[in-house]
């Protein structure tokens, strides 16, 4: 097939696409209607979602370690641990929205789009690497901070291998994620480098 | 102007280019419940920012954008599934008409394996756009328009008669 017929054939489909029917106005009507709702789209409510989630959860865990307060070495390397833990998470979402608030679909080309969801992606992948690199940091600092009330018995050692298993298959399946979106992106970043020519 | 106003203007102006929407929502989804969303999508993007178009470019240039944009970026929301409406019937008996489902997958088939960026250029050639439009919309130099575009012809040629 040449080009050409691809031109044929799309006027072709052009005007097949005259004669269908006319859109329901009801349901646009509703849909606009209710746009309102979409304001805060999925991906950013997920973010602000855990920048109060993790902290609070952490805090709600660790509480009756971290308020009868004891200056123990262990106990301060693990609060130090987690709350880096828990800024760097904090960053890592805040710039995940900066960058999903850039993207203008109304006054960017096509181009300055691509470009700025390409930078949403990078720092998208930079947080999962940041997640698979903090998992063992968070399990250490909780570690730390509660070891004093742990028992080292085999239910201990059952659980903390469950847990180092788990974690293990998270990591895993993160990791493939992550392949999968860097092989993505580079494709993305290459078109975009021949349109910059 | 008073809502209703606005709004039945609003429809007059999705009515006038809901081929050119549908053309986009096909262009980057091959699903036809993702289609519908990313459609439902360009139309709230659209209503979002009518109010506020200048009218600094023409109107279906525009349009293009927003719906281009909106399709390209749509990763962004297509997992929000929580204030999804049924709009299986928002283009009532759009597949059935006659051969339009053949011709389009012809069409979307040949073209397919194109990145973002050349499917709204081969987009915006087929509806017939001005280098100038098309320049406007991608956001490259006219005399980039015009190389890129007779790089995909040859690209397209190449792999059409690969397969």
């Amino acid at each position: 097939m040449e080009y050409n017929e691809i031109e044929k054939l799309w006027n072709k489909y052009d005007e097949k696409l005259n004669t269908l029917t006319t859109m329901n106005k009801l349901v646009l009507t509703k849909t606009i209607a209710q746009s309102s709702q979409k304001t805060i789209n999925w991906l950013q409510y997920r973010n602000y979602y855990s920048i109060i989630l993790v902290p609070l959860m952490l805090i709600f865990l660790l509480h009756p370690y971290l308020i009868p307060f004891n200056p123990d070495i262990k106990i301060i390397a693990g609060t130090l641990l987690l709350l880096t833990f828990i800024g760097y998470s904090i960053w890592h979402f805040i710039s995940g929205i900066n960058q999903l608030k850039k993207v203008d679909v109304v006054n960017d080309s096509v181009i300055e789009s691509v470009n700025k969801i390409n930078r949403y992606n990078t720092s998208g992948i930079n947080r999962i690497k940041a997640q698979i690199i903090s998992g063992p940091m968070l399990l250490a600092a909780l570690l730390l901070i509660v070891w004093d009330k742990l028992t080292f018995n085999p239910n201990f050692f059952v659980a903390v291998a469950a847990l180092a298993f788990a974690s293990f298959l998270f990591a895993k399946r993160h990791l493939n994620q992550h392949k999968q979106r860097i092989e993505k992106l580079l494709s993305d970043v290459e078109e975009l480098k021949y349109y910059k020519d | 102007m008073n809502d209703d106003n606005l709004t039945g203007e609003f429809l007059e102006l999705v009515e006038q280019h809901k081929k050119m929407i549908y053309k986009v929502s096909h262009m980057y989804c091959d699903s036809e419940s993702m289609r519908m969303d990313i459609f439902q999508e360009i139309v709230i993007n659209l209503w979002k920012a009518y109010p506020k178009f200048k009218g600094k470019s023409k109107i279906s240039t525009w349009v293009y954008r927003v719906s281009l944009n909106t399709a390209i970026s749509w990763f962004r929301d297509h997992s929000n599934h929580n204030n999804h409406i049924e709009y299986t019937n928002l283009i009532p008996g759009f597949e059935e008409e006659n051969g339009t489902t053949e011709l389009q997958d012809k069409i979307y088939n040949a073209i397919e394996h194109l990145g973002k960026i050349d499917k709204a250029l081969i987009l915006l050639q087929l509806d017939g756009y001005s280098y100038d439009d098309i320049s406007e919309i991608i956001g490259i130099t006219k005399t980039n328009v015009a190389t890129k575009l007779n790089r995909l012809k040859l690209k397209l040629k190449d792999h059409l008669s690969n397969n």
